[in-house]
């Protein structure tokens, strides 16, 4: 029997955004008493926790194509109930929604081999299957959000809370130019939560591309012509287009005398699968003065 | 980003809080350190002329429990009761909490909490611009609500406060999924907008740490002991607008990989 079916397409982006005039605050004051009944409609799902929730695998897909490139592949979807549940799937567009930028709806570019819901016996698991195909003239990049909840049982007038669980699906063109980014600031701090004395970068990074990137990187750290350490940027987190973020790299400075010191900073994409393209670089220069403060010269 | 957020124009006072918190959670995002390269990373794509492509096998699993404020037993119910219209504003604890722990190791994550009480978008000349909370079963009724994180359970519920002043006392609104951008305001109070600065985020991690979101903090969010480790999340409701009625609202946690 075939099940297959393409997921309906929920993308707010058009309802998000219309013109309105109104004031702010609605609703009037009133009666002295307000009956307000909010009880756990999914009572089984918040108070056994974990259970409610769709575990996924993989967590985030990230494929490099070429305009007219097929793909394919599957999630594994694993009910860790004690109990049948239904579980649901939704697709929502996510790179107009991350960006504003214009972008391809899912429809374009995505099908989910599967129903919308269906129902999962206790631990059982089931695979579902993904397709892929860009369209002609793909340029820039194409992202999809794929959400999978557990619906939990309705009470009347009660507060119904769900736990849904969101994997991204990011297609980037082959070939595209536009893997840019410039760095806004950088600074450097010790860390006031740490019993050490640990320094901690923080570099501000705005994405000037057309596609996401996950910057990593490293600070070579020198005083005069000796070097002292280098402090890695933390690498995974994605930055969309038109978007900035600020990556953090730690390094103890325990033993570290005053005096002025320079901070060579290598910034790069690093891609899911490890390979690195170079997007920039950015010295500064700090004092560490005798009381253990640091005040950045440039 | 950042620089899109802030425009001209004179505002209240209460606005230019909230532009002040909206501009905090792009900051409390901003500090996410992602750390740990991917330890296992596979290709599950089979492929047609595909060029090139990545997944993360996941160990993914969100844990809540709803427990009392009172003695943290287990809970039935999120509820405020019945509670007096009218009064100081935000000054209303519901008598439950939510412990929560996140336990994933893909490369980033964030739990990010909203409400998503309206099947379409309701009327501003209505409801307004916001509706992050509860809504009413009378017209134009809605209570707003906001939340607060901490790494440790707070004996008696945290102190109720407004969120405009969240950098103070640790609240921030709740936002509801069809949150429209308030023309009168500078910066984008929409729910996507706000959602695309990380103002919806109460927490955000990788596999080798997991950080909560508390403005009143330095560094406004704070890591946890462990990434496993379990925070504690608090919801409090302003009914001094509300009117008379009976409010119900579905309230998300959402795990979104990175």
């Amino acid at each position: 029997m075939k099940s297959e079916i393409i997921l309906h397409y929920e993308d707010n982006k058009d309802k998000a955004f219309r013109s309105f005039s109104s004031p702010l605050k609605g609703g009037e004051k009133g009666g002295s008493i307000i009956k307000f009944i909010v009880s756990v409609v999914v009572a089984g799902m918040f108070l056994s926790g974990a259970n409610a929730f769709v575990s996924v695998s993989p967590t985030v897909v990230e494929l490099t194509m070429k305009s007219g490139d097929k793909a394919s592949g599957t999630f594994v979807v694993v009910n860790t109930k004690s109990e049948k549940a239904e579980v649901t799937i939704e697709i929502k567009e996510w790179w107009n929604n991350q960006t504003r930028l214009p972008g391809l709806s899912p429809e374009e570019w995505l099908t989910i081999r599967s129903k919308n819901k269906f129902k999962l016996g206790a631990g059982k698991s089931r695979r579902i299957r993904y397709d892929v195909k860009t369209p002609a003239g793909f340029e820039g990049e194409a992202a999809a959000m794929i959400f999978f909840s557990i619906e939990g049982a309705q009470n009347a007038g009660g507060m119904n809370l769900q736990l849904r669980h969101g994997i991204p699906i990011y297609v980037i063109a082959r070939g595209n130019d536009g893997m840019k980014a410039s760095v806004k600031d950088c600074n450097v701090y010790f860390v006031q939560s740490s019993t050490s004395s640990m320094l901690e970068f923080s570099v501000d990074l705005e994405n000037n591309g057309n596609v996401h990137i996950r910057p990593g990187g490293s600070i070579s750290i020198y005083s005069g012509q000796k070097h002292i350490d280098t402090a890695a940027l933390e690498w995974g987190w994605p930055v969309y287009p038109t978007r900035s973020h600020i990556y953090n790299a730690r390094v103890p400075a325990e033993s570290w005398a005053a005096g002025v010191y320079t901070a060579n900073l290598e910034v790069e994409n690093v891609t899911m699968n490890g390979e690195k393209t170079a997007l920039g670089s950015k010295t500064i220069q700090f004092r560490i003065v005798e009381d253990g403060k640091i005040e950045k010269i440039n | 980003m950042i620089g899109s957020m802030h425009s001209s124009a004179k505002k209240p006072k209460e606005e230019k809080e909230m532009k002040r918190s909206i501009k905090l959670a792009v900051a409390v995002l901003a500090v996410a350190t992602l750390a740990s390269r991917i330890v296992c990373a596979e290709t599950s794509v089979a492929t047609n002329n595909i060029s090139a492509s990545a997944s993360i096998t996941a160990v993914n699993t969100l844990t809540t429990e709803l427990l009392k404020i009172a003695d943290n037993t287990l809970s039935a119910a999120l509820a405020f009761g019945n509670v007096s219209s009218g009064g100081t504003a935000w000054n209303t604890l519901p008598e439950s909490y939510v412990k929560v722990t996140v336990q994933d190791n893909s490369v980033a994550w964030r739990l990010r909490i909203y409400s998503d009480n309206y099947d379409t978008a309701p009327s501003t000349a209505v409801y307004g611009y916001s509706y992050g909370g509860l809504r009413g079963d009378v017209t134009g009724s809605k209570v707003p609500m906001a939340w607060l994180n901490n790494t440790t359970l707070i004996a008696g519920g945290p102190a109720v406060g407004n969120p405009v002043v969240g950098t103070t006392n640790g609240w921030i609104f709740l936002k509801d999924e069809k949150d429209v951008d308030d023309p009168l305001l500078a910066d984008d109070q929409s729910f996507i907008g706000s959602d695309a600065v990380g103002y919806t985020n109460i927490a955000f991690g990788a596999a080798s740490y997991t950080r909560i979101v508390r403005p009143n903090v330095t560094g406004l969010s704070e890591e946890l002991t462990t990434p496993t480790a379990p925070f504690y999340l608090y919801t409090e409701g302003d009914f001094s607008s509300a009117p008379a009625a009976t409010y119900t609202g579905t309230i998300k946690l959402e795990l979104l990989n990175q």
